[in-house]
């Protein structure tokens, strides 16, 4: 009854979406209806939430009379895994799609107080339409409460590698921000359909902007985590189809989050940030598509269906399509808003979305290359890191070059030598770091050592950045300590942000350049050194898991004779899909890291057993994953900047009135 | 920060993580066949090079690409070797002419028409003007009213 | 709980969300009828200008730039708050009342025509209840499984459980499964050679036929404890002849079909087999009809090459036969005539993968 109760609530959704697109369509001048339309809003978010909650009743009760969790899930899995394997497939994931979409329409209706009557409802209208495409689709083309008349015994498992406490969070947290940026989509829609488009709108759209995109990183950053220790050979980034899905929208909200600033403060530019709010949600969309059609290979993608893949490309162009024709309609009546010297703090955004623009150009052309030479009968190329390193890389480093200065100059007119005078210890600190790295670190290299030199340009720009703001050491202490605690969040958030990306750089560049690798073949008893550890083979022994068998090696991590810790690497053999996977043990050494797996069997040459093991000591590794959390942090606390919550200071006015 | 770096400095640089049966016994010659795997696709595989796969397909190419080289033809006639075995698909890195050109050269483009536009923008700017004295007094009677 | 009380159940809820859902749009309509008339986006340009004081005062921008900013804000001002909002309407409680009722309607017809009203749920735990209950003999191999499983969990230290378990594991095809049961059952009692057997011959399932380490070490202990039992015997002459000692291995073979009583129905197969592996004749045959329209095949590609399913058939043929030579002459071709069709290559290089 559970599941069919599911299935009910889920078709009530959509057709209460429905019920949102004409009610609040038609509320844009009639509060009752704009009303109505809210409420349908929250039903619709109500109704999904149910039907997702009786999905996972059906995942974690092993109901294999409901053909996904018979084709998905499997009676020996760990119950997190059931629970998880409710969205890791599929028809489970486009339900969460679903649901993060109608909850952020609820969030609209719920918490955006603050926008005027008309662009609420229009904003709603929009949401709602959207939401009937993708329910739509989830009910009728890929519903996953279907039931079986007749269920098996036992179901078909998931894939081992989804099996990880990483992977089941990180699905959640990269529809957050994926669907996020639908909110700023609905909103570019409707301000198009109203023709309001000025700073105030710029200023509405901003805090969605800070959630998805920080949702987004959190998101991208949890795969990239999962891909480092799952896949096994100590990458983190490949470069993949479904990485770069990712990727785009959030260049593209880094750049909207920027655009709408200017937009906000100087009324400039809202053509482009209107265009990036379209452009972001748009990318979003594709990378659902992308992941799900099977027009590209990759190691993240779910099973494929061209069908499907055919009707996702259908939404995708109904919905951004609309909206880039009202676009088109509406760009030329828009006025550019205010003027800006060449040196300001508009210039510098306006490079820094030229740069992300053009390197979202690299990741999206690199992306889909293969395929449209493979439509227009062209030879086909693979497009892969080489290609990414070369383009993509020196584009985003010209951009980090610049990024300091931007937060520096004033708007309008900025001082270029001032900001130059106040940033030369930053220029100093990042000079001699690099210069340090090129002499201390062996072996030499000059490239890497540039880039550690720009990440700690970086991080020094951010911190002169709020010392600046703060006058540290030009004015009495007291006077600073007043300044600190006055400084908006938002400058804490976008300083740290900004440290943030150095931080990435430091631990990308140091991790990529320096890392040590090691291939042996030991038997138990055996050493080898890697870098300054020495790895000892104590015993391979074999564990039984819920539903694998596996070998389990025990080895002894010591630095200069001191056990520093042990580590527990596996290869696993999964029957029930025939799929061996191996388990990385990592040592954790401060911001470094020991990388072990254990690989086959193979005899030594004296016939006695010994194993493949292959070790890799990542240098700064944590950095990789640390700096895009600092991004995210920084999105929330400029989130949670009064500024941007309009309502608070209009109560506190009322209240002191 | 400096005892790491010291700490760094005083390791030589190990071998690489390649499998030792496959390995070649000229460390410079086995450092090239290492870069050049990495810029080979393996065919079999979900978008994964060579020097990452375990499968069959990318081991046989390995053992090739390490012969080759062994044999001492270069970098570039390794490549050749490859394309003309497995079509261009095979490599990581998609050639610079042809086609390929447009994809080489796009995001610089963007670039490019960015900063013309721009400059264009910059250019035809007026200066502002201060508020007029009706502005001024619209201006008063809007904030008025809040306050009031 | 009987057909019609779960159906009556299932709709009464399906009414009920129904319920809160018109309900939710009918109580927000409304909340929302009563308006304010404050213009927010007047709000927010009015808050710009409060703001670049603000700024002056806590000394972020310079007084000299204050006159400038307050003009452009100003005038965003004043440009907002020209634009009139659009007049309020009232009215319009038909279309909400229309949509809430609507709606659930709507709901239900849909889920009349795709659901599937009134089906009830079918957990494992459910299941298993329903089938102990039932006659063994109706049950199906992986149902006696799942049954047994679930009784193995109460009395984990039941070795005779789990070789029951094992078996039925065998029966459903889950030798995996099987060895697991079986590898519980022999830490709990070492010395049972008929327990050691069932566990090689489970690792022997597992791994598609072939007798590996593991397997070997089960049936050298099982024979070790009872030299006569047949299964050990068996598997480890087959093992003899896998890694190439042939003659030893028959010796075992023979030995064994001497030792079976004569009524045993396994002995025909055995002397069939001992008899094949003795004259090794007949696979030759076979291999020389395969290699014939193998032939045949190759010779059909040289006239008709453009066949990309024809060349990877080959490529795989070759690969099965052990013809390396020819395999990779024909792959060499082949990648040659379809080098811009990546999907064909795919296809060749997975022929030409050993089977696993």
């Amino acid at each position: 009854m559970i599941a069919e109760l599911g299935a009910f609530c889920l078709i009530l959704a959509f057709v209460l979406s429905i019920a949102q697109i004409a009610l609040s369509g038609a509320g844009a001048n009639r509060p009752v209806l704009a009303g109505a339309g809210e409420g349908a809003a929250f039903g619709a978010m109500a109704m999904v939430g149910l039907a997702f909650a009786a999905l996972i009743h059906a995942f974690v009760t092993s109901d294999f009379s409901v053909s996904n969790v018979a084709a998905n899930s499997h009676t020996a899995k760990p119950l997190l895994y059931r629970v998880a394997g409710a969205w890791g497939n599929h028809e489970g994931s486009m339900v969460l799609w679903c649901l993060a979409l109608t909850a952020f329409g609820s969030a609209i209706a719920a918490f955006g107080r603050d926008l005027p009557r008309d662009l609420k409802a229009r904003t709603l209208a929009v949401q709602g339409a959207l939401g009937v495409l993708f329910l739509g689709y989830t009910v009728f083309a890929s519903n996953p409460l279907e039931r079986i008349i007749a269920p098996p015994v036992e179901g078909a498992s998931l894939n081992p590698l989804l099996q990880d406490p990483a992977l089941a969070i990180h699905p959640p947290m990269l529809y957050l921000g994926y669907v996020g940026f639908s909110v700023v989509f609905s909103l570019a829609v409707a301000a198009l359909i109203g023709g309001r488009i000025d700073a105030a709108w710029a200023r509405w759209v901003r805090p969605w902007t800070l959630a998805a995109w920080s949702f987004l990183t959190v998101g991208i950053t949890l795969g990239s985590f999962w891909a480092y220790y799952e896949l096994g050979w100590g990458g983190w980034w490949f470069w993949d189809p479904v990485e770069n899905a990712s990727f785009m929208p959030w260049l593209m909200g880094a750049a909207l989050l920027h655009s709408a600033v200017v937009t906000e403060k100087r009324g400039a530019l809202p053509g482009w940030t209107l265009f990036l709010a379209l452009a972001a949600f748009t990318f979003s969309m594709l990378g659902a598509f992308l992941v799900r059609s099977g027009v590209l290979t990759s190691v993240h993608a779910f099973a494929v269906d061209p069908t499907r893949g055919l009707l996702l490309l259908g939404i995708l162009g109904l919905a951004s399509g609309a909206g880039f024709a009202l676009f088109a309609w509406r760009a030329p009546s828009l006025t550019p808003g205010g003027l800006f010297a060449p040196v300001s703090r508009e210039s510098a955004i306006v490079v820094n979305n030229i740069v992300l623009t053009a390197a979202a150009t690299a990741v999206l052309f690199g992306t889909l290359w293969p395929l449209i030479c493979e439509a227009l009968d062209l030879p086909t190329p693979s497009v892969g890191p080489p290609f990414f390193n070369l383009v993509f890389n020196p584009i985003m480093a010209l951009g980090l070059l610049i990024l300091p200065f931007g937060p520096m100059l004033a708007w309008k007119r900025g001082d270029a030598l001032g900001a130059a005078q106040r940033l030369w210890i930053a220029a100093l600190i990042a000079v001699g770091a690099g210069f340090l790295a090129l002499m201390l670190v062996s072996p030499r290299k000059a490239l890497a050592s540039a880039g550690l030199a720009l990440g700690f340009w970086l991080i020094a720009g951010a911190v002169v950045e709020i010392t600046d703001r703060v006058r540290a050491f030009r004015v009495p202490m007291a006077e600073t300590l007043r300044r600190l605690g006055g400084l908006p969040r938002g400058a804490w958030g976008s300083s740290l942000a900004h440290a943030g990306v150095g931080v990435f750089i430091l631990g990308a560049c140091f991790e990529t350049s320096w890392k040590l690798e090691l291939a042996e073949i030991m038997a138990p008893g055996r050493s080898v050194t890697l870098g300054g550890y020495e790895l000892t083979l104590d015993k391979v022994g074999v564990v039984d898991g819920p539903n694998y068998l596996a070998e389990r090696a025990t080895l002894t991590v010591r630095k200069g004779g001191r056990t520093v810790c042990e580590a527990l690497p596996e290869r696993r053999f999964y029957p029930a899909g025939g799929q061996t996977t191996q388990e990385v043990a990592i040592c954790y050494r401060g911001l470094d890291q020991v990388y072990v797996t254990l690989g086959e069997r193979r005899a030594l040459p004296n016939g006695d057993p010994g194993w493949l093991v292959r070790g890799y000591f990542n240098p700064w590794v944590q950095l990789i994953f640390i700096g895009p959390m600092l991004m995210a942090l920084g999105g929330a606390i400029s989130l949670s900047d009064r500024r941007l919550r309009l309502g608070v200071g209009r109560r506190s006015k009322e209240a002191a009135a | 920060m400096k005892r790491l770096l010291i700490a760094l400095a005083a390791l030589a640089c190990i071998a690489a993580a390649s499998d030792p049966s496959e390995r070649l016994a000229d460390p410079a010659q086995e450092a090239r066949a290492r870069a050049l795997f990495k810029e080979v696709r393996c065919l079999i595989c979900q978008n994964e090079a060579i020097d990452d796969s375990t499968a069959d397909f990318a081991k046989d190419v390995r053992l090739v690409i390490r012969e080759q080289i062994a044999a001492g033809r270069s970098d570039v006639q390794v490549k050749d070797f490859l394309t003309d075995r497995y079509g261009e698909y095979v490599l990581f890195r998609p050639s610079l002419s042809g086609a390929n050109l447009a994809l080489w050269t796009a995001p610089f483009l963007v670039l490019l028409i960015g900063g013309v536009l721009l400059m264009m923008r910059l250019r035809n700017r007026a200066t502002p003007e201060a508020l007029s004295p009706e502005e001024e007094a619209a201006l008063a009677r809007l904030t008025r009213t809040d306050d009031a | 709980m009987s057909a019609f009380w779960a159906q009556f159940l299932f709709w009464s809820f399906a009414v009920a969300l129904s319920l809160a859902a018109a309900l939710a749009v009918l109580a927000r309509a409304r909340q929302s009828a009563d308006v304010s008339s404050e213009d927010p986006g007047v709000t927010v340009h009015r808050r710009q200008l409060a703001e670049i004081d603000e700024l002056v005062s806590r000394g972020l921008l310079a007084p000299e730039e204050q006159a400038q900013a307050r003009a452009e804000a100003g005038r965003r001002l004043l440009t907002s708050a020209e634009q009139a909002p659009a007049a309020i309407r009232t009215g319009g409680k038909p279309l909400a009342l229309i949509a809430a009722v609507g709606a659930p309607v709507l709901a239900v017809a849909l889920y009349l025509a795709i659901g599937s009203p009134g089906m009830a749920d079918s957990p494992m735990d459910g299941r298993i209840a329903l089938w102990r209950e039932a006659d063994p003999a109706s049950l199906s191999p992986p149902q006696i499984a799942a049954v047994l499983s679930e009784v193995a969990k109460d009395k984990p230290n039941d070795p005779e459980l789990l070789r029951m378990l094992a078996a039925a594991r065998i029966q459903a095809n889950d030798p995996f499964g099987a060895a697991n049961a079986l590898r519980r059952a022999v830490s709990l009692r070492p010395n049972d050679p008929a327990l050691l057997s069932a566990l090689g011959e489970a690792f022997v399932a597992v791994s598609g036929g072939e007798i590996a380490a593991d397997a070997r070490r089960a049936f050298a202990d099982a024979n070790r404890l009872d030299p006569k039992a047949a299964s050990p015997r068996y598997y480890l002459a087959q093992a003899a002849i896998a890694d190439g000692r042939k003659a030893e291995g028959l010796v075992g073979l023979k030995g064994l079909l001497a030792d079976l009583p004569a009524d045993d129905p396994n002995r025909a197969n055995l002397a069939s087999e001992i008899a094949r592996l003795e004259g090794g004749g007949q696979e030759e045959d076979m291999s020389g009809a395969i290699q014939g329209m193998v032939d045949g095949l190759a010779a059909r590609l040289e006239a008709e090459p453009d066949d990309p399913e024809g060349w990877a058939r080959l490529v795989r043929a070759y690969t099965v036969l052990g013809d390396t030579a020819r395999r990779d002459a024909a792959l060499a071709r082949a990648r040659n005539l379809f080098k811009d069709r990546p999907d064909v290559l795919r296809t060749l290089e997975t022929a030409s993968e050993r089977p696993q």
